[in-house]
Formats: structure tokens, C-alpha cells, sequence
């Protein structure tokens, strides 16, 4: 407790002093009274009357008239002071300067101590000072006689004495009045103070008695009957409490369970959704709640939601969500973790909360979960401006539970209710139906009875019906007996059919048969005659030479002339399939330059090409087919043609309207025509039509001037059918002739789109699916010369033309003198620069930016140099066993020739013998085409074993063989090779002729690889039977390569080397 | 492979409105050492002698499981002498058995398969060159090892990490559907030099697919193709 609080008022102060004033006056009221009496007795020693009488007089009225008229002040006590220090005088001046007087002094100040006021001392004091002063300074002036006395003179010392003195008695009398007051005083404060305690006390005892436990009351902690007071308040106020929540809780829950108990009646009455929200607003106000949610779960969806039933204080669509799921937001979180969650210090922007309770600011949200049988029914929120507190949480508690099994069991009794009346439902209708089924059944009876009657009357007209029907009985009959002749004539002509399609099948056989036997002794022919023509003996004449060359060149001539038949006969008998594709104009243009640019320079003869710029790009047709056509067309107009003379392909949009007999052309208004036209001979306008069939040219005598076997155009006839068009021909004697190909112009169709855009593989030059490599030079630059011609017959027997350098310098000049060069064959390892040198300058050249370029190293190069290689050219190749191989994949790849080989051959057995070591096969100088032996001496002294059931094909590969130096062991059948080989006979290699009486070639192959000693004898299949499933036949009989008649002797022995080093 | 032989992932095998992720389900890990040993035969006389043409191979195993297959494959090269200037690269969607395959060993409950594996392939020399046995498990040899670089990779979801000589994919491409398989054969084109060699299990075949063109078989039978095209 504060001092200040506890300073004393005037008054209080005042009365403090009350009974010390009025003890204090007493005895100084009788004092004075008394000094009066005794100055009066002093008047009768020392006569001094009128001073006795004036001055003590004088003094009394003094002091009782000021207490008289101001009795409330202290003045008085004052001037009773001042007074008793005039008594002092009075008396001092009566007796003549008694010294003794001067004790009266100590009595008036003794006195003033009593009144416990140190003030009082004052005026006694000031009075005595100024009195002996006063006296004193007279008798110093020689004032004499002041009190009649017989004082000595008082000297300044005495008076300074006597003022020291009686200034100290005083000062102590002042201190002790001035102590006396003090404690007056605090004894006073400390009276006050004690009662103001215990009138708070006493308050507080009041209000706890009232029931107030919450005003603030100013406890003294210093007073302990205070804090036990506070203490026993808060006991009491906790208590209070408690009591309070509990019957909150009791109260609440009592009200929800009155509810709930009318769930079944009211429930009914006013319907499920407003039965939740009575029972939300009962909640949320119980709670003091500013708005409520009730979701309900809902377990019918595929995904369990919380389904939104009620809201308090809110409108429905303004909730944010009516169906929520498990996790989302708060009640999806509650129905999640089965807990309630209190949001509390809810941010300004509650919507980021994804409650339920949009947009309000409460101050607190509650979302609760309601479960029964641990199992969730729904959640209830609840948002409000205060907080929630224990209470709320214990009424939630138990009203939760309740609502939460009240309404699971409602449910569970909906459920039962809903199958009940289900059933009930399906009872009644199936007693309904049952009425209608009873009712048909009647109808039913009726109608019977109707039918019966109509039964009879049909009986009736049923004996006509039958007379009737017998009369067409007998007309089916007469039908079916010509439906059986029809039938016997259908199945005549089946018969017939299949007869036709048996000998198409014979016709077909019977050209492969044909093609064989005229293949056969052809082959041996070209073989024997390209032999003699060789004159390795030098035993022939030049003539005879000539005449060898002569036989070589007719048969060839014979050869195509078979080739040609069997091409016409296969399209007469339909065999000829069509590949359609997107077919490029200038394409076939750049093809059709290739192939008979040579011709034309060769023959001293113009050659132009035009393609009109009107037409696509693009158009769908076979491609092949329709080379073939328009070659035929141009070598037959190179044929014709003399020098100087010109030779022309256009390629336009032809005018719909010419005459066309074809009726695809009829139909279609765009038409591209390929016109070849020459300057030759032409045609007279009587054989014009003539020239076009079989084994015809324009006069029977030209064959033997320009050659060739007049099926060229029968074949272009027909294909040109084939392909939906026709060829035409516009020609006057001598002046030229022009072949026009018309073909309907069809749009690509969406299978046949070029994929030009497609970035995946690009080509970087157009596809020519070219397969004449004779038409591509490769330039070889090496430096080692054994390896240059070792390149150069590689190139040789796939056909390229080759140029070989052996520098880079002459590399250089050469492929600046432009000549025709497609693609390059680099050394890195040159004498005078590196491959990579070299490469760049060509790169430089004009006309060779772009030329492919394959660089060939022995040595592996670094990343590095490879990388700075790859800026020029992709293609890198290292020397190693297959690097030819890949030399030719690569060129075939670069200048778009398909590969002449469709798969490798692998044996599936391993070998048993071990590899020979072969040295490096000898190179002798390099062959013109068509030399029948092999530059390696590998195959010398090897043993081939031939079976072929032709003597005369056995003679020409002998004589092959021979003159390589390889010994020749020959059967006539798969028999007698299978005899010989079971006799003992250890080839090195076997040669099977296919087609052989006895035992054809399929089945000695079969036989051989079965006997365990020849599993791994390489073995070529040798046939002229020029059908495709041939080559795979052999392959599964057990052959390791095939090739086909007439046989090409060096690519024979190439494949007998490759075989041979292989196993 | 052709849509007849492929499974069809869209029909019975889940329950409408379900989610159907582009992984296939299941892919097998199933392998060994050498396995199909007539393929490693043809591998090894035609394609090995064939890298020794490239200046610098790059081999990539796809869907490369425990590793067996890359081992063989390095075994075939380390005979060829080109193993120390080949890269391999091997790749798979599974983590954990990349982290197999990258310890580099392997149970000895199949050795003696192996060893007859390894002998069918026509491998000179002997098994234990290439590894230690001696651990109660086979280990590929440190030497060989070292070099193989396994990586986890999406063939469907990744980008081609490369230009390659040799593309190993044998048995991954029949656990997509069809579409996806094309999508694939795409990638590993596109990841394939000219004249690189794609080899595939022995049921894809590609006889009737459109990416056909880009490509010659090397052996029917074998689904061992060569890239044709740029």
C-alpha cells in the first residue's frame, strides 16, 4: 500500500492532536491563571501593582481571547506561548532581575513540549531572545535602571551564554515536542491504515458471500487474511465454474438427446434435411456458434464424400463446396484423421482455408468429426467470434457421439426400411401382374374359341389349296430336273476351270522347263565362247577370236531374247505384280540421263530431256514397270537414229481430249504422257500398226541391221496396259517417229506418300534403286599399289567402274579435270599429304562439295582427327577382315544401289576342320570384264566336286575350273554323287546342278548334310530355274550359297574362295 | 515383331477408368550369359568382325537388366581385340538392376549353363579368362568391368543418348502395345550410324513393319538387322 494514500487531511491531522490540545490547554490554561495569581502575590512583595496587574492581565485576555475568537486554529496556543515568555519578563521585571526567574523559562518550555508542536518553542523562544537582547543592548547604551536592579552589567559573552543556552534547552524541547508529534501522527496513520485493511477484507468477505468471483479486488499481499480471501475466492470461483460447464454440457446434451429421441416422428414430420438443421441449430447455438456446416458422409459415390445437409446462419449456395472428399481442406482433413481441428487466429483471407465457411472472418473455427462405432458418419464446423473452450469441447464430446449413433442408426433403419418397402413394392406388382396374367389367360380362351372357328373355315378352303398344290408339284418337278442339268453344266464348267488354271500352271511350268533347257546349253555356250575368245593358249587365229566373240555375242543376244519371252509371258498369264509407289518425275528423268547418256555420246547423237514444270512432283505408278517402258522406248530410239541425229524425252501433262482406246485414260482428265522422239528412220504409216506385235520390226530386214528381238514393244504394250495406259505413235518415213506413253496422272494416295519431310532418314541424295553400278565411277586413292588393284577388282566384281591415284596430288588434278567421278575411296596414310588434306581440297573443288567420300585407314585414328574428319564426311572404315564388305555397303548406300545380297549365309554347325591360314591372296594385273579366272591362287589345287546331269555344262565348268588349276570330280545325278561321296571321296567344296533326273539337287543336298563328314563341306546350289522360292529352297536344303544360270564364272569362283576361306 | 504377335494392352487386363501408364507392367529380367548361344554364334562372326571396320564402335544395350547380355557382348569384343576402343553404353528403366549389374556378378547356381553357353558361342579360350570364380560367386573381371557404363534410361520417355554401331534391344520392344513399339524402333534408328547393326529378340521381327525400308536383315530367323539408310 502507497504512502501518499495515507497522508492525513487538516482535519484529520487535527483531531489527531485533539486530546493532546486539550490536555495540554488545561494545564496551561490553570498555568497561566496561575502565573497571574502569582505576579499578583509578587505585587504585594515588590509593590508592582500595575504591572502584576496590566501585563498579566493584558497576557489572559491574549490568550483566552484568541481561543476564544478563533477556536479552531492553533494560534492561541501560539500567543499561549508568546505569553509565557512575557511571565517570564513579567516576573523578572516584579523581582528586580531575579536571576532564579530564568528556571521559569525551562517550566513554559517543559510545558510547550506537552502540546507535542516543536513550533511552539518559537515565540517563547524569539520573545526571551529579543527581551535579554533588547535589555542588553540597553544597559550597553547606559540606559540605567531598567529593572531597578542590582544585575551587574551584562557583558556580550554572558549574553551569548545565556542565548546559547537557552537556544539549546529550547532546540532539545522542540526535538522531543517535534518526536512527540511525529509519533502522534504515525500512530494516527497506522490507525487509519489498519481500518482501511479491514474494510477491504470485510468488502471482499461481502462479495465472495454475494457470488462474485470476477471483480477485481484490491488485495494487500502484505495481510495474509487478504491472500487466503483471494485464495479461497479462486477455489470457490473454479468450483463455480465447473459446476457451470458441466451443466452446459448436461444441458446441451439433454436438449440434442430430446431431439434425437424424435428423430423417427419429427424426423418424418418435417423431413431428413430440416431435421439435420434443427439439430445443427441447436449445436451451433448451444455453442454461441456465428455459423454451422453438417456434412453427412456419403458412401454411395465411387470415392467417399463428406455431402453438405445443413447450414446455421448461412445460405447454402454460398458454401464454396457441397461435396467434399476425404483430405480436402478441414472437414475433409477431420474425416481423414477422425479428430476434430481447431482453426484458431484465422487469417484475413480465410478463403485460403478451404473451409466450408467462406468468405466471414471468425475468430475461431471448429470442425468436428461424428463417429460411431469408430466409424465416420460426417463432420460438423462451426466458426465464431470467440473462442471455444473446454466446455464447448466436452458438450461436442458427448452430443457428437449421440448424433452420430442416432443417425447411423436411422440410417441403417432407412436401409432396412427402403428393402423393406422394395420388397413390399415388388410384392404388390407381382400380385398386379398376376391379375393381368389371369385376365390375358381369359382373353386367351376367348380368342381360341375364335380360332377354332376360323380353323374350320380354313379347313375348307385348305381341300382347294390342296388340289392346287399338286398341280405345282408337278411344275418343281419339271424346275429341279432343269435345275440338275444346269447344275451338271455348272459343274462341266468348274471342271473346265480348274482344267485352264492346271495348264496355265503347266504353261508356266512349262516356261521354267523351256528357260532351263534353253539356259543350259546357252550357258555353256557364252562360257566355252568367252574361253576361246580369252585364247589364253594363244592357239587361235585373230579370226577365230572374232569368231569366238561373234558366238559370245549372239548368244548374249539369245539370252535377252529368252529373258523378253519369259517377261511376255508372264504378264499374258497375270503373273506380273505391280508395286505401287510415289514415283518422281525427275527422278525417272535423272534415271533415264544416267542410262543413256553413255548410249547417245557413244552413237554421236543428241539426247535431251524435258520435264514439263505443270505437273507434280509426284504421281503413283510402278516404277520399275515403267522404266522399263520408257527404256525399251529410248534404246529403240537410239537404235533407230543416226549420228548427228537427236533423240528426245518429254515428260508432260498430255491434252485429255486425244483419242485414247484405253478406258482409264477415257475417264480421266489428267494425263501425263512420256513421248520419246528421234530423228531416225520412222516407221511407214502401212506397218505402223504391225510394229507393235510379237517378233515384228517395221521390216523384217532391219533385225539384222539394228538388231534385237522385236518383243520390246509387245512388252511396253502390255505393261503400259497393266500400268492403265497405252503407247502411241505419231512417225513419218525418214523424218522420225515418237512413242508416246499416256498413264492416268493418279494423285499419291496417302500409303504412297514420299516421305520427303520425314527428318528420321533423309536420304542426302535421292534413292535410285538403281541396279546398274556400271553407270558409278569410284575414285580410289591409295598408295600402296598390291592394295589399290586389290580395290579395284573388289570394285570390278560388283560391277563399278573404277579410276585409281596413288597420291593426293594427283587425286587433285585428276578430279579437277572434272572428270566423272561418284564417289571417292580415300587412304588416310598418303605419301604427300593426309587423307584429311586431301579431303578438304576436294571439298573445295567445284562439282565436289558434296561427293561422298570414304576414308580407308590401316591405323586407328584419334577422336580428335575424327572428329575434324566428320566435318567433311561421315564415313570412316578401318582396315580390318570385313572392311570390303563394308566399302561396298557403304558405296551402295552413298549412290542408292540396293544390295545385291539379301542376307548373309551363316552355317549353323561350327567347323570342324580348322582354318586354313591363307596368304595373302596374290594379285595378278587386273582383268578386263568377263575373264573366267580368278586373280588369287587360293583356289589352286583344290578339289570340286560337280554334279550336273548335263555333259555340256559339265565340260564348261571344267574347263573353268581347269584353267584355274582346281581339280574337278563330276556326278551325273544326286545318286551317283551320293555313291561317290560315301566311296570316299573328300571334296573341298561341292557344285549342285537343281534340276537332275534321278535325284534332283534338293535331295542330294538333304542327303549330304546328313552324312557326318560332309555337314560342313561348303556347298553352291546351281540352277536355271529362274523362280524366286528357288534360292530359299536351297538355302533350306542345306546349301550354303545359290546362284543362277547362265553362270557368271567370276562371281562363281568368288563365292567357291569366300566359302572356302570361311570354313 | 507385327501386331498379331504383340499384346494387346488395352483389352481385359484392367478394369475401365482405371489409369493405364505407358510402362508396361511387367518386364522380365529374365537372363543369362550367352543366352541363345547360336545368336551370340552369329553375332560373333558377323558383327564383331564387322565393328572392327568402325574406327570407333559405340554398343548400346537397351533394356540390358543384370548385365549378362552386355558381359557377353564384352566378352566378344575383348576376343576381337576391340573391346579397349569400343564404348558401351547399357541401359535400363530399373534401378535395381542396374546396381546388379554394375557390381558385375553372378550366381554360380547357372555355371555350368553358362559355360556351355560360352562354349556354343564359339568363345576361343577359356571361361575363367573373362571371370573369377573363386568368391562363391562369378565375377566379371575388373579389366572388363571398369569399362561398361550402366545408366538408367526410359527408352520410351528418353532421348537417344548417342549415335551407335550396335543396338542390343532383344526381348524389351513385345512388352509395349504396338504404337509404342513403332515410337521405340523410331529412337533406335535414329540412334543407329549407317550400316550399324540393330539386333532384336528372335520373335520382333520387322518383315512387316514400315521402318522396314531402313533396314536389311542380316539372317532370317535371327531378327539381326543392318541400317540401310542415312
Amino acid at each position: 500500500m502507497e504512502r501518499e494514500q495515507f497522508t492525513l487531511s487538516a482535519e484529520q491531522r487535527k483531531a489527531l492532536f485533539n486530546s493532546t490540545n486539550e490536555r495540554s490547554d488545561n494545564i496551561l490554561q490553570k498555568f497561566l491563571l496561575g502565573s497571574f495569581v502569582l505576579g499578583i502575590i509578587m505585587a504585594f512583595v515588590y509593590d508592582t501593582w500595575l504591572v502584576a496587574i496590566a501585563v498579566g492581565g493584558m497576557s489572559l485576555i491574549a490568550y483566552f481571547g484568541t481561543k476564544k475568537l478563533l477556536p479552531e486554529s492553533n494560534l492561541y496556543q501560539y500567543v499561549g506561548s508568546a505569553v509565557l515568555a512575557i511571565f517570564m519578563a513579567q516576573y523578572i521585571y516584579q523581582l528586580h532581575g531575579l536571576f532564579e526567574m530564568h528556571f521559569f523559562a525551562f517550566v513554559a518550555c517543559t510545558l510547550m513540549i506537552t502540546y507535542s508542536n516543536w513550533r511552539l518553542q518559537l515565540p517563547l523562544f524569539v520573545i526571551i531572545v529579543v527581551h535579554h537582547a533588547t535589555f542588553a543592548y540597553m544597559q550597553f547604551v547606559g540606559v540605567e535602571g531598567i529593572y531597578f536592579t542590582q544585575l551587574p552589567y551584562m557583558d556580550l559573552t554572558t549574553f551569548l551564554i545565556h542565548a546559547g543556552l537557552a537556544g539549546l534547552i529550547i532546540s532539545i524541547c522542540g526535538l522531543w515536542g517535534y518526536f512527540s508529534e511525529q509519533k502522534i501522527i504515525n500512530d494516527g496513520i497506522r490507525a487509519l491504515k489498519a481500518e482501511f485493511v479491514l474494510a477491504e477484507n470485510l468488502k471482499i468477505a461481502k462479495t465472495i458471500k454475494e457470488g462474485d468471483f470476477d471483480s477485481e479486488l484490491a488485495t494487500n499481499s502484505q495481510d495474509p487474511l487478504s491472500e487466503a480471501l483471494s485464495e479461497m475466492r479462486q477455489f470457490l470461483k473454479e468450483n463455480v465454474e465447473r459446476e457451470a460447464a458441466e451443466k452446459y454440457s448436461s444441458q446441451g446434451v439433454a436438449q440434442v438427446s430430446r431431439l434425437l429421441a424424435d428423430i423417427n416422428t419429427l424426423g418424418k414430420e418435417i423431413g431428413w434435411e430440416k431435421y439435420i438443421d434443427k439439430i445443427l441449430n441447436l449445436l451451433s447455438t448451444h455453442l454461441n456458434a456465428r455459423q454451422g456446416t453438417f456434412f453427412m458422409l456419403n458412401e454411395k459415390e465411387e470415392e467417399p464424400m463428406l455431402q453438405l445437409l445443413a447450414g446455421y446462419a448461412y445460405e447454402k449456395r454460398k458454401f464454396i463446396k457441397n461435396k467434399i472428399p476425404f483430405g480436402e481442406g478441414l472437414i475433409g482433413q477431420v474425416a481423414l484423421e477422425k479428430k476434430y481441428i481447431i482453426v484458431k487466429d484465422l487469417p484475413e483471407e480465410y478463403f485460403l482455408i478451404s473451409s466450408s465457411l467462406g468468405s466471414a472472418h471468425p475468430k475461431e473455427v471448429l470442425a468436428w468429426p461424428l463417429i460411431a462405432d469408430q466409424k465416420l458418419v460426417g463432420v460438423v464446423e462451426f466458426a465464431s467470434f470467440n473462442s471455444f473452450e473446454e466446455k464447448h469441447f466436452n458438450f461436442l464430446e458427448e452430443a457428437s457421439f449421440r448424433i452420430a449413433s442416432t443417425l447411423a442408426n436411422a440410417q441403417a433403419q432407412e436401409r432396412t426400411r427402403r428393402l423393406l418397402e422394395e420388397s413390399v413394392a415388388l410384392k404388390v406388382s407381382l400380385e398386379e401382374n398376376n391379375q393381368k396374367l389371369e385376365a390375358q389367360a381369359d382373353q386367351l380362351k376367348e380368342s381360341e374359341q375364335a380360332l377354332r372357328q376360323q380353323q374350320e373355315s380354313l379347313l375348307d378352303a385348305n381341300t382347294e389349296l390342296e388340289a392346287q398344290k399338286q398341280e405345282l408339284e408337278t411344275q418343281k418337278k419339271a424346275l429341279i430336273e432343269q435345275n440338275e442339268e444346269i447344275e451338271s453344266a455348272k459343274a462341266e464348267l468348274i471342271q473346265k476351270a480348274e482344267e485352264l488354271e492346271a495348264s496355265n500352271t503347266y504353261k508356266s511350268e512349262f516356261l521354267a522347263n523351256m528357260s532351263h533347257e534353253l539356259r543350259t546349253p546357252l550357258n555353256s555356250i557364252l562360257i566355252l565362247a568367252n574361253i576361246l575368245a580369252d585364247n589364253k593358249g594363244e592357239r587361235l587365229s585373230d579370226k577365230d577370236v572374232e569368231h569366238a566373240k561373234v558366238i559370245h555375242k549372239a548368244g548374249s543376244d539369245l539370252l535377252t531374247l529368252i529373258n523378253d519371252i519369259l517377261d511376255l509371258s508372264k504378264i499374258e498369264a497375270g503373273k506380273l505384280d505391280l508395286l505401287m509407289e510415289a514415283v518422281g518425275f525427275d527422278e525417272v528423268a535423272k534415271d533415264m540421263e544416267m542410262m543413256f547418256e553413255h548410249v547417245a555420246e557413244k552413237k554421236g547423237i543428241n539426247f535431251e530431256i524435258e520435264v514439263d514444270e505443270k505437273l507434280p512432283n509426284y504421281f503413283e505408278s510402278d516404277r520399275v514397270r515403267l522404266e522399263q517402258i520408257i527404256k525399251n522406248l529410248l534404246s529403240n530410239a537410239c537404235k533407230f537414229t543416226n549420228k548427228e541425229g537427236t533423240v528426245k524425252l518429254g515428260i508432260q501433262l498430255a491434252d485429255s481430249s486425244a483419242n485414247f482406246k484405253n478406258e482409264n485414260l477415257q475417264d480421266t482428265d489428267r494425263i501425263v504422257s512420256f513421248a520419246v522422239s528421234d530423228t531416225g528412220i520412222g516407221i511407214p504409216k502401212e506397218k505402223q500398226a504391225k510394229i507393235f506385235e510379237a517378233f515384228s520390226q517395221a521390216d523384217g530386214s532391219t533385225s539384222r541391221k539394228y538388231g534385237g528381238t522385236g518383243l520390246g514393244l509387245s512388252i511396253c504394250v502390255q505393261l503400259s496396259h497393266l500400268l492403265g495406259g497405252e503407247v502411241q505413235l505419231e512417225s513419218e518415213e525418214n523424218s522420225g517417229s515418237t512413242f508416246s506413253l499416256y498413264l492416268p496422272l493418279h494423285a499419291v494416295s496417302a500409303d504412297h506418300t514420299p516421305n520427303d519431310d520425314q527428318s528420321l532418314f533423309k536420304p542426302s541424295i535421292p534413292q535410285l534403286k538403281n541396279t546398274d553400278r556400271s553407270n558409278s565411277t569410284i575414285l580410289i586413292v591409295e598408295d600402296q599399289e598390291l592394295q589399290n588393284k586389290a580395290l579395284g577388282q573388289l570394285l570390278n566384281r560388283h560391277n563399278f567402274h573404277y579410276s585409281q591415284t596413288f597420291n593426293g596430288q594427283d587425286t587433285l588434278t585428276l578430279l579437277a579435270e572434272e572428270r566423272k567421278v561418284d564417289c571417292v575411296i580415300l587412304d588416310y596414310n598418303l605419301p604427300d599429304m593426309t587423307g584429311l588434306d586431301v579431303l578438304k581440297e576436294i571439298r573445295q573443288i567445284e562439282g565436289f562439295h558434296q561427293i561422298p567420300v570414304i576414308i580407308h585407314t590401316a591405323e586407328d585414328l584419334s577422336l580428335d582427327i575424327q572428329q575434324e574428319i566428320n566435318q567433311y564426311t561421315r564415313t570412316i572404315i578401318s582396315k580390318a577382315t570385313q572392311s570390303s564388305r563394308r566399302l561396298i555397303d557403304e558405296i551402295n548406300l552413298q549412290l542408292g544401289y540396293e544390295d545385291e545380297e539379301e542376307e548373309i549365309v551363316v552355317k549353323k554347325k561350327p567347323k570342324a576342320k580348322k582354318a586354313t591360314k591363307t596368304t595373302k591372296p596374290k594379285i595378278s594385273k587386273a582383268k578386263k570384264t568377263g575373264s573366267a579366272s580368278t586373280d588369287s591362287t587360293f583356289l589352286k589345287d583344290k578339289h570340286v566336286f560337280l554334279v550336273d546331269d548335263d555333259m555340256r555344262n559339265i565340260f564348261a565348268i571344267s574347263a573353268i575350273m581347269e584353267s584355274n588349276s582346281i581339280a574337278v570330280e563330276t556326278a551325273l545325278n544326286g545318286k551317283e554323287a551320293l555313291e561317290k561321296l560315301e566311296e570316299g571321296l573328300e571334296p573341298d567344296i561341292i557344285l549342285m546342278d537343281i534340276m537332275m533326273p534321278e535325284m534332283d539337287g534338293f535331295e542330294a543336298i538333304q542327303r549330304i548334310r546328313k552324312m557326318e563328314k560332309y555337314q560342313s563341306t561348303p556347298i553352291i546350289a546351281i540352277t536355271a530355274k529362274a523362280m524366286a522360292e528357288d534360292r530359299q529352297n536351297c538355302l533350306d536344303a542345306g546349301a550354303d550359297e545359290y546362284l543362277s544360270k547362265p553362270l557368271d564364272t567370276e562371281l562363281l569362283l568368288k563365292r567357291m574362295e569366300e566359302l572356302l576361306k570361311n570354313s | 515383331m507385327t501386331q498379331t504377335q504383340s499384346i494387346d494392352f488395352s483389352k481385359g487386363t484392367t478394369a475401365p477408368g482405371t489409369r493405364v501408364s505407358s510402362q508396361p507392367r511387367i518386364i522380365s529380367g529374365l537372363t543369362e550369359l550367352f543366352r541363345d548361344p547360336e545368336y551370340f554364334r552369329l553375332i560373333r562372326q558377323e558383327i564383331i568382325s564387322y565393328l572392327e571396320t568402325f574406327s570407333h564402335p559405340k554398343v548400346w544395350h537397351v533394356g540390358c537388366s543384370t548385365g549378362e547380355e552386355v558381359f557377353s557382348m564384352a566378352i566378344l569384343l575383348q576376343e576381337a581385340a576391340l573391346f579397349n576402343k569400343t564404348d558401351i553404353l547399357a541401359t535400363d528403366t530399373y534401378q535395381h538392376r542396374l546396381i546388379q549389374a554394375k557390381n558385375g556378378r553372378l550366381s554360380t547356381r547357372m555355371l555350368e549353363q553358362y559355360q556351355d553357353n560360352f562354349k556354343e558361342s564359339g568363345v576361343k579360350g577359356k571361361f575363367e579368362d573373362y571371370f573369377n570364380t573363386s568368391a562363391g560367386y562369378l565375377e566379371l573381371k575388373a579389366s572388363l568391368l571398369q569399362r561398361l557404363n550402366f545408366f538408367r534410361h526410359d527408352i520410351l520417355q528418353g532421348a537417344s543418348p548417342n549415335t551407335f554401331s550396335c543396338i542390343f534391344c532383344r526381348n524389351v520392344l513385345f512388352y509395349y502395345p504396338p504404337e509404342k513399339q513403332v515410337q521405340i524402333l523410331e529412337k533406335l534408328l535414329d540412334s543407329l550410324s549407317p550400316m550399324g547393326f540393330l539386333v532384336l529378340g528372335r520373335v520382333e521381327d520387322l518383315r512387316f513393319s514400315p521402318l522396314k525400308k531402313h533396314l536389311k536383315i542380316l539372317r532370317k530367323g535371327y531378327s539381326i538387322y543392318q541400317k540401310t539408310s542415312f
